[in-house]
């Protein structure tokens, strides 16, 4: 199915389509995305909006930000996923750039989204209680992230 | 004190003519998903361009290969 989206017209197929069941706050009228890859702007990709081709979000795994990153998944979140031990989950970031200044980039670990592979359900989900907020920014997560890298290496 | 319950959208009249009609109820909950709409509209506005000048760990010292 080719479809016309934010980042240009891709090709998607029906086992990549996710379903967010409740939309994603912002944008609740939808209901299908799909994660698309950029070359040009790799390792960022786009959740991208297959009925609304004026919606896509950039999007990272939040791994390659916060190396220590982790979270639990309420029970609720899981029964919403559907998700089964066994299932497979991919997690996204939103990244905000604000005035479009590249050094300014936050990433909302607060907020990640959440995907059942087995099922492709999906869910911006909320880590309420936890230590993460809605912006923090790459470059100061990086530093940190390459601190604990060196560690590591030197252990 | 009388304590009534009552719903978004939901009234309670007092007299004669004062009709009470429940609007909005903003709990923390609610506070929390606003902000998130706020960023997620944030993100949704930025260009292609504007990523290209953003660093993140270099994939290959994770040990994870994502490249094609």
């Amino acid at each position: 199915m080719l479809c016309e989206t934010k980042v240009g017209e891709v090709e998607v197929s029906e086992s990549k389509i996710l379903l967010f069941e409740r939309g994603i706050p912002g944008f609740e009228h939808l209901r299908k995305f799909t994660i698309v890859e950029l070359e040009q702007t790799r390792p960022f990709c786009w959740l991208v909006s297959l009925e609304d081709p004026n919606v896509a979000l950039p999007v990272v795994n939040p791994w390659l930000v916060r190396v220590d990153y982790s979270f639990e998944l309420s029970e609720a979140d899981r029964e919403e996923l559907k998700l089964e031990s066994s299932d497979e989950i991919d997690v996204w970031v939103v990244v905000t750039i604000p005035a479009d200044v590249p050094g300014e980039a936050t990433v909302n670990l607060f907020a990640p989204i959440v995907v059942n592979k087995s099922r492709n359900l999906a869910k911006q989900v909320l880590l309420e209680g936890s230590e993460y907020k809605l912006r923090h920014r790459i470059s100061e997560e990086l530093q940190r992230s390459n601190e604990i890298l060196k560690k590591m290496q030197k252990e | 004190m009388l304590v009534l319950t009552r719903k978004v959208g939901e009234s309670f009249i007092i007299g004669d003519d004062i009709e009470v009609v429940v609007l909005k109820i903003e709990g923390s909950e609610v506070k929390i998903y606003k902000k998130i709409v706020e960023e997620n509209l944030r993100a949704s506005s930025v260009s292609v361009d504007s990523l290209k000048g953003v660093k993140v760990i270099d994939q290959d010292r994770r040990g994870t290969d994502q490249t094609p």
